[in-house]
Parts: structure tokens; C-alpha cells; sequence
């Protein structure tokens, strides 16, 4: 196996798989890649706990099923989609958003606050984890590549308008922008706009329009296209 | 300029974990969690540590970078907490490297035949009513 130094930060940045290893450590024999040494650790670090008795695989299993399969976008679609339609649901959101989440059987351990934010005419909210990768999972499932990059937690909160712009979002000079730095007891979902000719829309039609990009903030929910 | 990176691509595909490893490490440390073994915010310190330490000369972009920060948090809090060795991963990381190879040896040598050709025939053949 090819030694590798996790300490060392002296790489180049243009270079993104920097981590990455030959795949075999024997010529001829390359038909079956070795493993990368991070899945050799993870692999390591559950078989000495199993060992220990501390960590059941089965469990393991389950979680990692959980967020393949179980919990993602369409999760807190779900949520934007009944707090469009149900104005009482909606003022329970935004009073307290876990209490509301658990209504729709939606939870998780994860999070002790659950901030919903709602985007105006004139106020834009849009979140981000300044320090790691904080995100709602129990409403979004894990974040995106790009949420986690340094590029935009550290952009966002210097320059939200031309990163949000970068992103395919412009927003007029005389909106606001809010910036939500998640944290790891305060997690945030933005509440996007409905959009206009959605007024006969059904939940269930509302909720397929609402993407997991608006809920970070990063993009307007898109009004349906107009059947010609 | 980072501008047009297209870390920033909104575009990203929905897949939870690209590769099984990411899954691994983060249900790891939601399992240890769940048993008690540190809090999430203990994990989040850590790997806002790594991450702050990574980001003074480089720039995560990656879920394969990130997620490297994750498994070396993860080792670094069971290591502070006296619950696995430096030496005991490392001794467990080689001997699931050698069987790793072993395996691959033996698959490798189990599908030529004598000539050096591979070997297309099914493994055992049961006649017909045996």
C-alpha cells in the first residue's frame, strides 16, 4: 500500500483527487483496484469497534440505507409544500420547526433547532456552514459537493450577491439578503416564494416543483411551465 | 479565479454518497453517536478542527476531500478517547490490505487453468436426477 501522509497540505489546488492512489501495488495483477486508503481506515476503525463491542454493522447498514434511499429533498419539499397550502401548518413551521417536521413524521436526532426562514419580496435568506458542513439532514439528507466546498462557505458570506449570482441567481439591488451560518445545535431550511400561476396546484404538484437548491436558498422555485 | 469553479455547480446530482466509503465514515459516526461514544457536536468539533487546519493552505472541492477530513476527525476523537490506537489501526489497515491481496491472488489463480488460459467451465455439474 502506498504510504500517505494526512498531514501534509503542501499539494497543489489545482489537483483535486490528490488522495487518490495507483490502484495496484502489482503490475500484472490490475485487474481487481485496491481499495483508496480512506475506505481501508473506515473499514479498520468499524472492525476494531465491532471488536470492542461498541458499534453493531447491521446499524451501520441501516443509517447508510437511510440516507441512500429514505431521506432527501423530497422530504422537505414535502414541508414547503404543506406550509404553502395550510397557513396555520406554516406559522407552526416558522414558530418551531422541528415540532412542525414531526406532524409530517419527519425527524431525526440530529438536530436540536430546526429554523425554517421564509423568503419575501424583499428578503432573501439563503444558508451555509461557515466552519464544516452543518446542513438539516432530516429534512434535505446530506449537502451537496459544492455546499461543502471552501469556495462557497467562504465566499457566501463575503460576497452573497455575486455568488448567488455566479449560481444562476440574480436578486434585484434592493433585496436583502440574509446569511444563516448552521451551526451544530441550529440547523436552517429556507422557505422559498411560491411562485405565481401555481394557485390550482395540488400539494402533492407543488412539492415535485420545489428543489432542494431553493431550500438551501441558492435558486427561486421555478413556476411551472405553461402548457401551449 | 474560483469564480468559475464548478464547485459552486448547482447542478450537483442528488446522490447521497458517491462513493461507499463516504457512506461508511458518516454512518459510523452517527452509530457511535447513537451508542454514547461522543455527541455529534464532539465529531463537529473535530472535524471543524481538521477543516480549519486544511483550509489555512488548501481548498476543499471534492466529496472525496471532505470526506477524508471526516475519517481523519473520526480516528483523531476515538484516538483522544483511548478507545483505538494509532497501532491499532494501523495493524488492522495491513492485515485487510493482505487479505484484500490474498483474495485477489486467489481469484487471479483460480480463473487460469494449468496452460495459462482462462478457465470458462462451470465450477460443478450435477447430472440429471443426482
Amino acid at each position: 500500500m502506498t504510504n500517505h501522509d494526512t498531514d501534509n497540505h503542501d499539494h497543489d489546488h489545482d489537483h483535486a483527487h490528490h488522495h487518490r492512489h495507483a490502484d495496484s501495488e502489482r503490475p500484472g495483477h490490475s485487474h481487481a483496484p485496491t481499495k483508496p486508503w480512506q475506505a481501508t481506515r473506515a473499514e479498520a476503525v468499524e472492525a476494531l469497534l465491532h471488536e470492542l463491542g461498541v458499534i453493531d454493522s447491521a446499524r451501520v447498514d441501516e443509517i447508510v440505507q437511510h440516507y441512500e434511499e429514505k431521506v432527501g429533498p423530497k422530504t422537505g419539499a414535502r414541508v414547503v409544500a404543506r406550509a404553502w397550502t395550510d397557513p396555520a401548518f406554516k406559522q407552526r413551521l416558522l414558530a418551531d420547526g422541528l415540532a412542525a417536521c414531526a406532524e409530517l413524521g419527519i425527524g431525526g436526532p440530529e438536530t436540536e433547532l430546526l429554523h425554517v426562514v421564509e423568503n419575501t419580496d424583499n428578503v432573501h435568506n439563503v444558508i451555509v456552514c461557515t466552519l464544516c458542513s452543518c446542513y438539516p439532514w432530516p429534512v434535505l439528507g446530506l449537502p451537496p459537493a459544492w455546499y461543502k466546498s471552501s469556495a462557497y462557505r467562504s465566499r457566501l458570506v463575503r460576497e452573497p450577491r455575486t455568488v448567488l449570482a455566479e449560481m444562476g441567481l440574480s436578486l434585484a439591488p434592493q433585496v436583502e439578503i440574509r446569511v444563516w451560518d448552521s451551526v451544530s445545535e441550529i440547523r436552517y431550511l429556507v422557505l422559498p416564494q411560491r411562485p405565481a400561476g401555481t394557485e390550482n396546484m395540488s400539494e402533492d404538484e407543488l412539492a415535485a416543483l420545489v428543489r432542494r437548491n431553493a431550500m438551501i436558498g441558492v435558486a427561486k422555485v421555478a413556476a411551472p411551465e405553461v402548457p401551449s | 479565479m474560483i469564480a468559475a469553479e464548478s464547485s459552486i455547480d448547482p447542478e450537483d446530482k442528488d446522490l447521497a454518497f458517491a462513493e461507499p466509503w463516504n457512506a461508511r465514515a458518516f454512518a459510523l459516526v452517527l452509530a457511535l453517536s447513537e451508542r454514547g461514544l461522543f455527541t455529534l457536536k464532539d465529531f463537529q468539533g473535530e472535524l471543524i478542527d481538521k477543516i480549519g487546519a486544511y483550509e489555512k493552505l488548501g481548498c476543499i472541492r471534492t466529496d472525496e476531500e471532505y470526506y477524508t477530513h471526516w475519517v481523519e476527525a473520526l480516528t483523531a476523537l476515538l484516538r483522544r478517547r483511548g478507545l483505538l490506537s494509532a497501532e491499532a489501526v494501523s495493524a488492522m489497515e495491513a492485515s485487510l490490505v493482505a487479505v484484500a491481496a490474498a483474495t485477489r491472488e486467489h481469484q487471479h489463480d483460480a480463473a487460469y487453468g494449468p496452460e495459462g488460459k482462462l478457465r470458462v467451465e462451470p465450477l460443478v455439474v450435477f447430472g440429471p436426477g443426482e
